[in-house]
């Protein structure tokens, strides 16, 4: 799974349903859950699922945030999205006990995405991420954390440090794609780069959005400049050379270039020439 | 030469449309004026002794907007007179001009003369209340018509914000400050008696006018003459809909390759949300890029006061203020100008601004597939606007960009006949909608530089057929015979005719 | 006994669903001239195709038909679970 920006639409709305795939998001996460109202989790599930399966012209990958296993609505939202052609569920609340009721009821060819959004949930993510194949990526709720935490969710950041670093390294340690959480202020476009500057220096690729607005400015941050492509395609080609004269390590520009490296390029070229970039 | 008043009265007789022509200019001189405008005590003074006569042509400015009095007053006092089949020519309409509906039925006022109609009064007109079709024009029209003398204004009643010790009026000043003063200039000079109408007379001489004191034959005081908070809005905004975004992007897109990006160029935009986006990010581009142009156009916003003070403009050319911003502009900086709508935009006039535009950036209630656009109706096929500046701008402009979503609450742009045309396709160059950009056909190498370099191209029979497939081909809308609406492109001929909504 | 579905937002409509002894559709929409026809169509085929007789109330904001069908079913399903 390799995706810029999940952008977060109401389930009951259908104005935004209808736009959805038009705002420039890599993926659409579909809410049935913390969106919709309680009276409303039915109207919601049948819209999407209009919504859903008379989708032309797909644009971006879809998928949808089911109600968590603790409610009385999950097991009716599978049932519906499992009939539904869908890239990934995003599972709320995820533990290794919420996740084994899922795996009873969902479709075993979608990905998951399972959402940390505790204390709880966090320190356990190894076992979360580790729990089964079908689970692609992560993505951290801030908000559900710091109201968990009991503490204030600011712009600047610096209360979820610890556990931005602690989530995106478990991520990566299990090569599972980290969603960072979105950005607190709808119009501080400034403090949103800065954000997702500091997001990216520490190894995050992906970050949800709940405003569409700031979409652009993620992608400008997190897109790999003109010349990391360059010098990813010159790496990943020098590497198909060394590797038929039987090298695994070679140097590149002074620096040492081995398998992870080569990896990481990959990465860069397919996100570029997916996404159209250059 | 024929008369406007002519072609209202009998349509069948009216020049029509016959394609995009080159229109000779005209060297006109007005009329000598050197008057000493008398003071009358009140309106209803003034009035009786302007001596109005059945079928007279009457006029007045919009530039108060929705926030003017002057138009309602007056009438007031006329319709006192007992005269009947008046000829209204106000540059435009707007909802707190409702008394001209009862002056409609009761057969005061047969023919109406404008380039917006919008409120009471359009609704009246849609309904086929006023006995003769109403003439519906450009800006730059109105200013040839007056000027070659094919409409003769016997009164028009100018609506001053501030008048000095010349009688001077100067629109950007005082308590019911507008701004420039542009469309009634043309009235003044040619008009048979020009009332001013002030709420601000003042010793002494105020250092700029819209309308020289010399032109005007009377005028009243009175204590007020509008309502400062309808005549411009507090702040514009661009829009915050991520679709209106997405649009304007693509249309500085579009710019930014079109050829014509570079040093000097003009540009004119509207204000609303969306128009005012895509002069935010234009500004951005050439920010970037380090781009100056010569000149920005039309109605102003504080957005384009900004880009001439950050030095992406050299002036300004100004016909109308759409904020406090703007109006606070034209008083203090030297290169924000103000124009006459002759100068603005006349088929006539050699020096008129609108044919040294670079790009316009515009909107449309619906486009038919050879580009036509309706600015006069809604979907519905009631009135509710007017060509104002878009024929004008999209006839000078090297490039007419349309920005409009695709379709907005299962009300779809492109239909394969428009309501009723105000602008003909051969003047307008590039839809941009949420769904991709249609380019007109003429543009043959445009269309294919810009797909090399990955813009959403698509004919705008694709982008049809996408809007139709998600909402469903729309039902044609059922019309009766009588016509209500006359539609002038600004050569004079008649482009389309508006009939009644059954 | 009546049911309700949807919102007044643009792009949305408001269905009501009334137990009646006949169909019935009331329909208002922002569309009415463009798409009103169609709307009956749609709602009338719809009713059909699931035996419903009832009295149908719309009232549209320019709401897709996928929309309309939506919350038609919505509002079904409330009826039944009542």
């Amino acid at each position: 799974m390799n995706a810029r920006t999940f952008q977060f639409i109401p389930g009951n709305n259908p104005s935004m349903l209808q736009s959805s795939q038009l705002l420039g998001a890599d993926a659409i996460i579909i809410d049935l859950e913390d969106s919709v109202s309680i009276d409303e989790k039915d109207s919601a599930r049948k819209l999407v699922q209009k919504h859903v399966e008379e989708l032309k012209n797909k644009q971006c990958m879809v998928g949808v945030r089911i109600n968590p296993t603790d409610s009385k609505f999950w097991e009716d939202d599978l049932a519906i999205t499992n009939k539904l052609n869908l890239d990934f569920i995003l599972v709320p609340k995820a533990s290794v006990d919420s996740l084994k009721q899922i795996k009873t009821k969902i479709n075993k060819d979608v990905d998951i995405i399972v959402l940390i959004e505790s204390a709880n949930s966090l320190l356990d993510i190894k076992n979360i991420l580790a729990f089964d194949q079908q689970i692609k990526a992560a993505l951290f709720g801030a908000e559900d954390y710091a109201a968990d935490m009991n503490i204030v969710r600011t712009s600047k950041g610096n209360e979820i440090e610890w556990a931005r670093n602690y989530f995106v390294i478990n991520c990566v340690a299990q090569n599972k794609l980290a969603i960072d959480t979105p950005f607190t202020d709808s119009d501080d476009f400034e403090g949103l780069r800065n954000d997702t500057l500091y997001v990216k220096s520490i190894g995050f690729k992906s970050r949800s959005c709940v405003n569409p607005r700031h979409i652009d400015t993620i992608h400008e941050v997190l897109n790999p400049t003109l010349e990391e492509y360059k010098e990813a395609k010159e790496i990943v080609e020098l590497n198909e050379q060394f590797k038929k004269e039987g090298k695994g390590v070679f140097s590149y520009k002074g620096k040492m270039v081995d398998l992870p490296i080569v990896k990481r390029c990959l990465a860069i070229i397919d996100i570029c020439e997916t996404r159209g970039l250059y | 030469m024929v008369k406007i008043l002519d072609i209202i009265k009998d349509h069948n007789k009216a020049p029509m449309f016959d394609g995009v022509k080159k229109i000779a200019k005209k060297d006109l001189t007005p009329p000598n004026k050197n008057k000493n405008a008398k003071q009358y005590k009140d309106l209803q003074e003034l009035v009786k002794a302007a001596n109005i006569k059945d079928g007279d042509v009457i006029s007045f400015h919009h530039h108060l907007r929705n926030g003017d009095f002057v138009l309602e007053k007056v009438m007031t006092e006329i319709q006192k007179l007992g005269v009947k089949d008046l000829t209204l020519a106000p540059s435009a309409i707007f909802p707190t001009h409702k008394i001209l509906v009862d002056l409609i039925e009761k057969g005061i006022v047969t023919k109406i003369i404008t380039a917006y109609l919008s409120g009471p009064v359009a609704q009246a007109v849609s309904e086929g209340k006023l006995k003769y079709p109403a003439y519906m024009h450009s800006h730059g029209a109105r200013a040839r018509m007056i000027e070659n003398k094919e409409l003769e204004i016997d009164h028009t009643f100018i609506a001053a914000p501030t008048m000095d010790s010349q009688n001077n009026i100067d629109g950007t000043t005082g308590p019911s400050a507008c701004g420039v003063i542009a469309y009634p200039a043309a009235d003044a000079m040619y008009a048979k008696n020009v009332y001013a109408i002030t709420d601000n007379k003042i010793d002494g001489t105020s250092s700029k006018a819209d309308i020289k004191g010399n032109l005007i034959d009377g005028y009243v005081i009175l204590d007020k003459i509008g309502d400062p908070s309808k005549i411009v809005s507090g702040t514009t905004k661009i829009t915050t809909d991520p679709i209106g975004l997405i649009i304007a992007k693509q249309a500085v897109e579009f710019i930014k390759h079109s050829g014509e990006f570079k040093n000097g160029l003009c540009f004119q935009t509207g204000a609303g949300g969306m128009s005012l986006a895509v002069a935010k990010f234009m500004a951005d581009e050439m920010k970037k890029q380090n781009i100056k142009g010569k000149y920005a156009l039309g109605g102003i916003t504080k957005y384009i006061v900004d880009m001439m003070k950050d030095g992406l403009f050299e002036y300004l050319l100004d016909t109308q203020c759409f904020d406090l911003d703007a109006v606070k502009s034209v008083g203090i900086n030297k290169e924000h100008r103000r124009i006459s709508s002759s100068l603005y935009a006349s088929p006539l006039n050699k020096d008129a601004a609108v044919d040294g535009l670079t790009f316009v950036v515009l909107g449309a209630t619906e486009i038919d597939l050879d580009f036509n656009v309706n600015v006069l109706t809604s979907s519905d096929g009631v009135i509710m606007g007017g060509s104002g500046g878009h024929a004008d701008t999209s006839a000078g402009a090297k490039f007419t960009i349309i920005v409009s979503k695709l379709f907005s609450s299962r009300i779809v742009l492109i239909k394969d006949k428009v309501s009723c045309i105000t602008t003909p396709g051969e003047t307008v160059d590039v839809l941009v909608t949420e769904y991709g950009m249609a380019i007109n056909p003429k543009h043959k190498e445009l269309i294919a530089s810009l797909k090399s370099k990955g813009l959403n191209i698509k004919t705008i029979k694709e982008l049809k057929e996408i809007a139709d497939n998600e909402c469903g081909v729309p039902a044609n809308l059922e019309y009766e015979d009588k016509v209500i609406a006359l539609s002038e492109y600004r050569d004079g001929t008649i482009i389309d005719k508006l009939k009644k909504i059954k | 006994m009546t049911v309700t579905a949807g919102t007044l937002e643009s792009n949305d409509c408001l269905v009501t669903i009334k137990k009646a002894s006949e169909y019935k559709l009331n329909l208002k929409s922002i569309v009415i001239k463009q798409y009103g026809k169609h709307i009956e169509q749609l709602v009338a085929n719809w009713a059909k195709n699931n035996n419903l007789v009832a009295e149908i109330t719309i009232d549209d904001k320019g709401a897709l038909d996928k929309t309309i069908i939506a919350r038609l079913e919505t509002a079904k399903q409330r009826m039944e679970t009542k």
